[in-house]
C-alpha cells in the first residue's frame, strides 16, 4: 500500500507541475526562433549558407518530439496509475479477511451484503438494467431525430436544430436530474399507474407503481433524455457525412426519399451509429447524479421497474455512500468503482471495434489499380498483351479496318481549330493479336443477340399500384421519423423552459453577487436577497481553470505525437488506445481516485478546489486528444510536405503550418471540453467539497461549484417557516436557488458553445479549393 | 427505343438567382446530344431538370415545359420518383453503392420495386446490362464483390449498367468521362456509341474532342453576362458545330478563344 502510494506520488507530482505546459511553450518558442535563424541561414548569401546539419535545429527539433512522446509517455503513466492505485485501494476490501470484509459490506448495505459480490452484485444489475433501458428507449428516437434534422427538416430549421442538440448535448447531468426529480417524476406517475394496471401482467410493469414514481422506469426515460442528444449528435455527422454522390445516384435510379437513404445513408452510418449508442451507454452506465437524484434505491435482482426500492446503480451509490464510509468502506466502495470501470471499458471496446471494423472494407479495396496502367492486372497469369486495354485497341483495330475509311464522320475535313477527331492514339493501334471471346463479342459491333440475354423488362415495370405504395410507404416513415423528433424535442423543450422560466425567478444580480454566508433558513439576507451563487462560481471557473492548464498541453502534445511522430508502433498503439480507455473512465471513477489520492497526500478528510482539478483532468484529457487529433489528421497532407520542401523542420512546420492550420478545430474542441467538464458534478462532490463562504485559494480548503451547488440546494428542497417569520420567508427558497444556479449553469455552457463555433468560424483556414 | 425531349421556355432558379435563361431545345429520339460551354452557364443544371434532379437542391424550381415524347415533365401530378425511372442519370464521378456487390449494384434499381425478383430473371438482368456496358467479361467471374473494388474506368462502366438496368427511354450523363483516364475515356466514349441504339443520350462534357467523337447534336451554352443566368446560345449537329459555326461566340469558343 504504502509502495503504490509513493510511485503514485511521483507520477502525479508532473501533473500539478504541469512540466510539459512549460516545455511545449517555451520550447515552441525557441524552437520556433532558432528555426527561423537556421532557415534564413539556409537562404543566407555566402557558400555556408546549405548548412544542414545545423545543430541547433536539431536541438529544437529534438526536444519538441521528446516533449510530444514525454505526453504519450505521461498518459500511459496516468492511466496506469490510476488503475493500479485503485486496484490497490480496493484490494482490501475483496480479499481482505472474511470477518471484517463481511462487517464493511453489512454496514454498506444495512446487514443485506456480506461479500464483496453479494455487494455488488445488484448494483451491477440495476446499473446495465438502468442503462440498457436507457439506450433502449434512446436509441431509435436519437437516429430518427438525427434524419429529420440532415434529410428532412428545412434547411433553416435545421441549422438552427443542430445548434439546440449540440447544446442538449452539453447540459450537464446534474440539470438532467433536477429536471427529473422535480418535473418529470410528478408529471409521469399517471402515465406508470396505467401501465401497471392494463399491463401489469407482463413481469417488467408488474404494479403497483410507485409514487413518486423514483423507480428504474422513470431513471431510465430520463438517462434516454440525457443520451439522447449525443447520439443525435454524433449520428447526425455521421449522416452529414454520407456521400451526395451515391444519394443522387439512388435517386436518379428512381428510389423514394425513403428508399434512397435505406440505400445509401443508413448503410454508410450503421457501424458509426452502433458505435455512437456504445457511448451512450457508456454515458449513462457511469451516470451519477441524475440516477441519485431520482432513483429511489434500492439492492435486489428486480425486474420491477415500476416499484421504488428496487435497483441501485454502482456510480449513484459511490456517490451516496461515500460522506459516510470509513476508510474500509471507502476500499470498498472503490472497488465497486473498478467493477464499473470494467464494465464501461468492455462497452468501449466493443464501440471502437464495431468503429474499426466498419471501415476495413474501404481500406482495403479488391481490385484498386493505380491509374497509368488501369487494367494491367486483370486475373492471375494475364500478361498486358491479354489485358482489358490491349484487347481494346486490338478491337478498335479490327474494327477500324473492317468499316475502312467509310466512318460517317472522317477525319478527312477538320477545320483547323484544334479538334482532333482521330481518337486512337497510334502507339496501342499497332497491338494486333488474336482476338479472345471479349473482342469477339465486341467484333460484331453492338453486343450481339447470340450471347447477351435479352430480358423480358416489362415484366420489370413497376404497376402505378407498386408506385403509390412506395410513395405511401417513403411518406409513412417520413411521418414516423417526423412524430419520433417531436417525440426527442418534447422533454428536452421542457427541460430548456422549465429551467429557464423557474431559473429567472431568482437569477439576478444580487443573486450573482452574494455567496451563502449569513443565509439563515428561508429569510432574506440583509442584502435583500436570499443568498447567491458568487462564490460557486469563482470556485467553478478556478477548478476548471486548473482542469485546463493541466489537461490542453498534455492533451494537445499527446495528440501532436499520435497524429506527427507516431510510427504506428506499439507504443503509440498503446497510447492511441489507452487515451481510449481513458476517455471511458465513468466521471465518479476518476472523482474516487483525486479523492484517495489527496487522502494518502493530505492525511483524511483534505479537500480543495485543486483535487476537483485533477479529477477534472482525467476527464478532460481524453476529450482534448480526441478532438485535437482528429483536427490535426484533416490537416492535409500536402501542406505539411510543401513546408518540408521549403526546407522548415518538423517541429516548426508543426507549429506553424499545422497547428495554425488546424487551430480553429482545436480551440473550439478544447471549449467544448471545457463545456463537458465545466458540468461534472459527482467528482467535484467527492474532491472540492462544499461550503457557504468564497473561497479564492484553488490550493487550500473547500471550494462550491456550480454543479455541486445546484445538487446541495436540490436535497435540501425546502426549508419550514415560521409563523412568526413574515412574508419575507420562502419555504421552498433551495429549490428556486438550485433552478437559478442550474439557469446560470446553461447559460455558461451556452456561451461556452457559442464562443467555440465563434472561435472555429473567427480562425478557420480554407484548406480545399 | 428512346423517346425525344422538347424543351420548352425552360427558366431554372435557385432561389431567387435565376441560374438559366429560356432554354428551348429538341433533343432527338436515339441520338447523342452534348452540352458544351464554359464553366457555369447552366450545362448540368439544364441536364438536371430533366430528370428532376435539382429538385434535390434546396430553394431550386423550374418555369417551362420539358415534353418527354410529348408528356410534360412538369405537369401536375408527374412523379418525380416516375421519372427518374424513365431518365436515366450517369454522373461526373463514378459512384457505386459502396456497400453492395457489383451484382447488387446492378440490380439496386429493379429490387426498388420487386423485393424478390426471381434468380434467373436477376442473372439475365445483370448480364444484359453489364455486356451493355462493356464490362460483363471483366466482372463475370467477381459478380459478389463489392463495386467499389474496381478500377476507375470500371466503376463508371457499372454506373452505367445500373443506370441502363432499370431500363430508361433516356439516358443523361453529367461529364462522366472527366474523372476517367484517357483509356477508360475510349471505353465509355465508345459505349455511348452503341448505347444510343437503345436510348436518347444527352452529354454534358467540357471536353470538345469529346463532344465531337460522340455526339450528333451539339449545344453551346453561354453567359449573358458574368454573374448573369446561362443560356442557350446555339445548337446545331456536331458537323456544323465544329466545322462550321454560325454563331460567332460558339466559334470564338470552339477555336479556343475563349473560355
Amino acid at each position: 500500500m504504502a509502495d503504490a502510494g509513493e510511485t503514485k506520488t511521483r507520477q502525479t507530482d508532473v501533473l500539478p507541475d504541469s512540466q510539459p505546459t512549460n516545455r511545449s511553450e517555451c520550447g515552441g518558442e525557441a524552437l520556433g526562433m532558432k528555426a527561423e535563424a537556421s532557415v534564413s541561414g539556409t537562404h543566407s548569401p555566402n557558400g555556408a549558407g546549405v548548412d544542414l546539419g545545423d545543430v541547433p535545429r536539431g536541438v529544437a527539433d529534438k526536444v519538441f518530439r521528446g516533449v510530444a512522446t514525454g505526453c504519450g509517455m505521461l498518459i500511459l503513466l496516468t492511466l496506469g496509475a490510476v488503475v493500479l492505485f485503485l486496484v490497490l485501494r480496493a484490494w482490501p476490501a475483496v480479499a481482505g479477511s472474511r470477518t471484517k470484509v463481511a462487517s464493511v459490506y453489512e454496514s454498506l448495505s444495512g446487514g443485506k451484503a456480506h461479500g464483496f459480490w453479494q455487494y455488488v452484485g445488484p448494483l451491477m444489475f440495476g446499473t446495465v438494467l438502468i442503462a440498457g433501458l436507457a439506450l433502449l428507449i434512446a436509441f431509435f428516437i436519437a437516429v430518427a431525430a438525427a434524419l429529420f434534422i440532415v434529410f428532412y427538416a428545412p434547411k433553416r430549421l435545421s441549422v438552427l436544430l443542430n445548434y439546440v442538440v449540440d447544446l442538449l448535448a452539453a447540459i450537464p447531468s446534474v440539470i438532467y436530474g433536477l429536471w427529473g426529480a422535480l418535473v418529470f417524476v410528478p408529471a409521469t406517475y399517471g402515465f406508470w399507474a396505467w401501465l401497471s394496471e392494463y399491463f401489469g401482467w407482463i413481469p417488467l410493469f408488474s404494479g403497483p407503481a410507485a409514487n413518486p414514481s423514483r423507480t428504474v422506469a422513470t431513471c431510465a426515460v430520463v438517462l434516454a433524455v440525457m443520451i439522447l442528444p449525443i447520439i443525435t449528435s454524433m449520428t447526425r455527422d455521421l449522416f452529414m457525412q454520407a456521400p451526395q454522390l451515391t444519394r443522387e445516384a439512388a435517386l436518379a435510379l428512381g428510389a423514394t426519399k425513403w428508399e434512397m437513404l435505406r440505400l445509401t445513408a443508413l448503410p454508410f452510418a450503421r457501424s458509426g451509429m452502433v458505435s455512437a449508442s456504445m457511448l451512450g451507454l457508456g454515458r449513462a452506465l457511469g451516470e451519477t447524479m441524475a440516477v441519485m437524484m431520482i432513483l429511489s434505491p434500492g439492492m435486489t435482482y428486480s425486474w420491477h421497474i415500476l416499484q421504488a426500492s428496487k435497483s441501485q446503480t454502482i456510480a449513484a451509490n459511490i456517490a451516496a455512500q461515500y460522506p459516510e464510509a470509513d476508510p474500509s468502506g471507502v476500499s470498498a466502495l472503490i472497488a465497486t468503482g473498478l467493477v464499473l470501470f470494467v464494465i464501461t471499458f468492455v462497452v468501449n471496446l466493443v464501440a471502437r471495434r464495431i468503429a474499426i471494423g466498419g471501415k476495413r472494407p474501404a481500406r482495403k479495396p479488391l481490385f484498386r489499380r493505380s491509374m497509368p496502367e488501369p487494367d494491367v492486372r486483370v486475373k492471375d497469369g494475364s500478361t498486358p498483351e491479354n489485358t482489358e486495354a490491349a484487347q481494346y485497341f486490338r478491337l478498335k483495330a479490327q474494327v477500324s479496318a473492317a468499316q475502312g475509311a467509310a466512318d460517317d464522320r472522317g477525319s478527312a475535313d477538320r477545320p483547323d481549330n484544334g479538334i482532333d477527331v482521330n481518337r486512337s492514339p497510334a502507339g496501342f493501334v499497332g497491338a494486333g493479336g488474336q482476338s479472345e471471346g471479349f473482342v469477339g463479342d465486341r467484333i460484331a459491333g453492338t453486343p450481339s443477340a447470340s450471347t447477351r440475354p435479352n430480358p423480358d423488362f416489362s415484366r420489370f415495370e413497376p404497376t402505378a399500384m407498386e408506385l403509390r405504395r412506395r410513395k405511401l410507404f417513403s411518406a409513412f416513415v417520413a411521418a414516423l421519423i417526423a412524430i419520433a423528433f417531436v417525440v426527442a424535442m418534447v422533454p428536452l423543450v421542457s427541460l430548456l423552459f422549465t429551467t429557464f422560466a423557474r431559473g429567472l425567478r431568482r437569477l439576478n444580480l444580487n443573486f450573482l453577487s452574494y455567496n451563502m454566508s449569513g443565509v439563515i433558513g428561508g429569510l432574506p439576507t440583509p442584502s435583500g436577497g436570499y443568498g447567491g451563487i458568487e462564490h460557486a462560481v469563482i470556485g467553478t471557473l478556478e477548478v476548471t481553470g486548473g482542469a485546463m492548464l493541466i489537461s490542453v498541453p498534455v492533451g494537445l502534445m499527446c495528440a501532436i505525437y499520435l497524429t506527427e511522430y507516431a510510427r504506428g508502433n506499439g507504443f503509440s498503439k498503446a497510447v492511441s488506445m489507452l487515451v481510449d480507455v481513458m476517455s471511458g473512465i465513468p466521471s465518479v471513477v476518476a472523482g474516487l481516485f483525486a479523492f484517495s489520492l489527496f487522502t494518502l497526500l493530505g492525511g483524511p478528510g483534505v479537500s480543495n478546489g485543486f483535487e476537483g482539478s485533477v479529477a477534472l483532468s482525467i476527464l478532460m484529457i481524453p476529450t482534448v486528444v480526441n478532438s485535437s487529433v482528429q483536427m490535426l489528421r484533416v490537416v492535409p497532407q500536402d501542406l505539411r510536405e510543401a513546408s518540408y520542401a521549403l526546407g522548415v523542420t518538423k517541429s516548426r512546420t508543426i507549429v506553424h503550418v499545422v497547428l495554425r492550420t488546424a487551430l480553429p478545430g482545436i480551440v473550439s474542441g478544447v471549449i467544448l471540453a471545457i463545456a463537458r467538464v465545466i458540468g461534472e458534478t459527482a467528482p467535484l462532490l467527492l474532491t472540492a467539497g462544499f461550503i457557504a463562504t468564497t473561497n479564492l485559494n484553488l490550493f487550500s480548503g473547500q471550494m462550491t461549484t456550480l454543479p455541486v451547488y445546484v445538487y446541495q440546494e436540490y436535497s435540501k428542497m425546502s426549508v419550514t417557516c415560521l409563523p412568526k417569520a413574515g412574508a419575507g420567508c420562502v419555504a421552498d427558497i433551495p429549490t428556486e436557488r438550485a433552478w437559478a444556479a442550474a439557469l446560470a449553469l446553461i447559460v455558461i455552457v451556452l456561451a461556452l458553445n457559442l464562443a467555440g463555433r465563434l472561435v472555429q468560424r473567427l480562425l478557420s483556414v480554407e484548406t480545399s479549393k | 427505343m428512346g423517346q425525344r425531349i422538347d424543351v420548352e421556355h425552360l427558366n431554372v432558379y435557385y432561389g431567387d438567382f435565376r441560374a438559366v435563361e429560356d432554354v428551348n431545345i429538341n433533343i432527338e429520339a436515339n441520338k447523342v446530344t452534348a452540352f458544351i460551354g464554359p464553366s457555369g452557364c447552366g450545362k448540368s443544371t439544364v441536364l438536371r431538370t430533366l430528370d428532376r434532379m435539382h429538385e434535390i437542391t434546396p430553394g431550386a424550381r423550374v418555369e417551362g415545359k420539358v415534353l418527354l415524347d410529348g408528356r410534360d415533365l412538369y405537369g401536375p401530378g408527374v412523379d418525380p420518383v416516375a421519372v427518374r425511372r424513365d431518365v436515366g442519370m450517369v454522373f461526373q464521378k463514378a459512384n457505386p453503392f459502396p456497400t453492395m456487390s457489383i451484382r447488387q449494384n446492378v440490380l439496386a434499381g429493379l429490387t426498388l420495386n420487386k423485393k424478390h425478383i426471381p434468380k434467373a430473371d436477376a442473372d439475365e438482368v445483370v448480364e444484359w446490362a453489364l455486356r451493355g456496358a462493356n464490362l460483363w467479361n471483366e466482372v463475370k467471374d467477381r459478380l459478389d464483390k463489392p463495386g467499389i473494388g474496381l478500377s476507375g474506368g470500371q466503376q463508371q462502366r457499372l454506373c452505367i449498367a445500373r443506370a441502363v438496368a432499370v431500363h430508361p427511354q433516356v439516358l443523361l450523363m453529367d461529364e462522366p468521362c472527366s474523372a476517367l483516364d484517357p483509356i477508360s475515356t475510349l471505353a465509355v466514349e465508345d459505349l455511348i456509341n452503341e448505347l444510343k441504339n437503345d436510348y436518347t443520350i444527352v452529354i454534358v462534357t467540357h471536353n470538345m474532342q469529346q463532344a465531337a467523337r460522340v455526339a450528333d447534336y451539339t449545344a453551346f451554352f453561354d453567359l449573358k453576362r458574368v454573374g448573369g443566368p446561362g443560356h442557350l446560345e446555339y445548337f446545331a449537329d456536331t458537323e456544323t458545330m465544329f466545322n462550321n459555326p454560325r454563331n460567332p461566340q460558339a466559334e470564338r469558343y470552339i477555336s479556343g478563344r475563349f473560355g
